[in-house]
């Protein structure tokens, strides 16, 4: 095994041996549950049927495993995506320093470039972990919930409404996963880049929620409709037109070249004070 | 030349911590740095493992610059700095794993062993750090120092927690490093005694500036006289070359008291007491930094 995997093995040892790491898994199968027990509601039901319904399309074929799954996904992926995914990443560097950990690890002949980039590669598979964690464990509480069946979507906000049968929704449903995951190591980048800096933990955490919430209550205030795809969670949400009929795919590539250079951006803004920083005991 | 420290200086917030220090320590030698809390000790240290960058000067280690060549120079390198830290919720193993992982090196699991085994872990090593004492992070401390096989090792306050055997384990230890694998060694400890014990030379650190540095020795300069007359007896003293400092006598290096005692004698003089006053490091150390 190389140096490189040794080390990134070491890392994630260190990140998944800890029971904090999965406060955020804990979280959204809580939240999974909680969804399906207001799903049972006659009152939701009844939303949800007259939805399909007023459009033409059978709750008893639409209303199924995979519809819950997306819905679940949906409704819980970015609120609680950026809140678990902001504590872990605003904790990597920042926590390890206050810990005096950091001190040990810089004793040994690595570079500063080396740890973080180490660091960062961790919580990309972190990310990358959850996301799929919640897609997967979304997908079958659904279908144990509600069976099989097809896909219905509804985002008034990203103007989508998709119908698929089960097969092509499924394909869809995986497609958009991974770019899912790209939107959600945007809030992974922003707190990797607090967390580098000279900040407690939580504070690296609060910063970087407070950026996407006021991103997020911006985007959706009415005001400023004209210029919406300047957020960054409006960026970050395009994962959803994976599920349109044809797929807008320079709008996929636009939006995640753009997230992308974000990331690396702030990866590097991260490195250049990390490595020029004094660490005091 | 082992370790190369080159005009280092340092300040933080204009408040200067560490003002031109140099030192330089040869292969296989015992090195203390002493210094009150916020003399300049961790500072020095933490500019010679890379830690803090120096406003001024340059540490050299096996002849390479941490400043400009961090990891052939940190390779060489062995230390704990402060009090070690580890990740709790894993293993001694697990821990130890990591560290020297992050030392580039591919080392075996007979290696870890032979190391946990050197500092006395071996029977805790898989528990978690969480339930170890301050002495049993110290020792795993050293083990992940020692792994790499350094040629240099940097102990920041080593004996910090140990109990009396562990001190004394600590002392055998540091003294079998050199005199088996030949390794420098450079420590800092608020047990005087104990750098009294170990180090060839020493450096003492006052308010960022180094005070002294070189070789120090228990010596007996000083003197303890009591002459009847008194008067008469000091001023043979006076005339002897002795100096008078408190109620005791310097005198040169080697002094032979037993001619002196013949002439007081002869002048009619009693002796009462003729006592060397032994110095001690600590005693040393308090003139230093007073000076």
């Amino acid at each position: 095994m190389s140096t490189f995997f040794r080390q990134l093995r070491g890392e994630l040892q260190k990140l998944f041996f800890r029971n904090r790491t999965y406060i955020g898994f804990g979280a959204f199968l809580g939240a999974e549950i909680i969804i399906l027990a207001l799903l049972r509601l006659p009152r939701v039901q009844r939303g949800f049927a007259k939805l399909l319904t007023g459009a033409g399309y059978s709750p008893e074929e639409y209303l199924s495993g995979l519809t819950l799954g997306l819905t679940i996904t949906l409704s819980t992926v970015l609120l609680l995506g950026a809140l678990f995914l902001a504590l872990v990443a605003g904790d990597i560097v920042s926590k390890e320093v206050e810990d005096g950990t950091l001190r040990m690890m810089l004793c040994r002949p690595v570079t500063r470039g080396r740890i973080l980039v180490l660091k960062y590669v961790t919580c990309a598979i972190y990310t990358l972990a959850l996301t799929f964690f919640i897609a997967l464990t979304a997908l079958a509480t659904g279908y144990v919930y509600a069976g099989r069946g097809g896909l219905f979507l509804y985002a008034p906000l990203e103007e989508i409404f998709a119908v698929y049968a089960e097969g092509p929704g499924l394909v869809r449903y995986f497609l958009a996963i991974p770019f899912l995951s790209l939107s959600l190591l945007t809030i992974s980048s922003i707190g990797f880049f607090f967390s580098c800096l000279r900040m407690k933990p939580a504070a690296a955490t609060i910063v970087t929620l407070s950026i996407l919430f006021v991103d997020m209550v911006l985007k959706n205030t009415p005001f400023f409709g004209a210029i919406r795809e300047w957020f960054l969670t409006a960026r970050m949400s395009t994962w959803v037109v994976a599920f349109e009929s044809r797929i807008p795919w320079e709008i996929l590539l636009e939006n995640y070249a753009w997230l992308i250079a974000l990331d690396v951006t702030l990866f590097t803004l991260a490195w250049a004070v990390f490595s020029t920083r004094d660490f005091k005991a | 030349m082992m370790v190369r420290l080159q005009n280092l200086s340092k300040s933080f917030g204009g408040r200067p911590a560490v003002r031109d220090v140099s030192v330089n320590i040869s292969q296989g030698e015992i090195f203390g740095l002493l210094g009150h809390n916020g003399a300049g000790k961790s500072t020095t240290f933490g500019m010679m493992l890379g830690m803090l960058t120096p406003d001024h000067g340059e540490t050299f280690i096996g002849g390479y610059s941490v400043q400009r060549e961090r990891r052939q120079a940190l390779g060489r390198t062995g230390a704990i700095f402060e009090t070690p830290a580890f990740y709790d919720y894993l293993s001694g193993w697990d821990n130890l794993r990591f560290f020297v992982s992050l030392s580039g090196q591919n080392i075996s699991r007979a290696r870890l062993e032979e190391a946990v085994a050197l500092v006395g872990l071996t029977e805790r090593i898989h528990d978690r750090v969480k339930a170890y004492s301050h002495g049993m992070r110290q020792r795993l401390g050293l083990a992940q120092a020692l792994v790499p096989s350094p040629e240099f090792l940097l102990l920041d306050e080593p004996n910090d927690g140990l109990d009396p055997l562990g001190i004394l384990e600590m002392r055998t230890l540091i003294r079998r490093l050199r005199d088996e694998r030949k390794m420098t060694v450079m420590l800092s400890s608020h047990l005087l005694s104990e750098v009294e014990l170990l180090c060839d030379r020493v450096a003492i650190l006052h308010e960022g500036r180094m005070v002294f540095e070189g070789v120090w020795r228990k010596s007996s300069t000083l003197w303890k006289f009591a002459l009847d007359p008194v008067e008469r007896g000091e001023a043979l003293l006076r005339e002897v070359g002795l100096l008078a400092q408190g109620e005791c006598w310097l005198a040169p290096d080697n002094f032979d008291p037993s001619p002196l005692i013949e002439r007081l004698v002869r002048e009619g003089i009693a002796v009462r007491e003729v006592t060397p006053v032994v110095q001690t490091l600590e005693d040393f150390y308090r003139e230093a930094i007073h000076q």
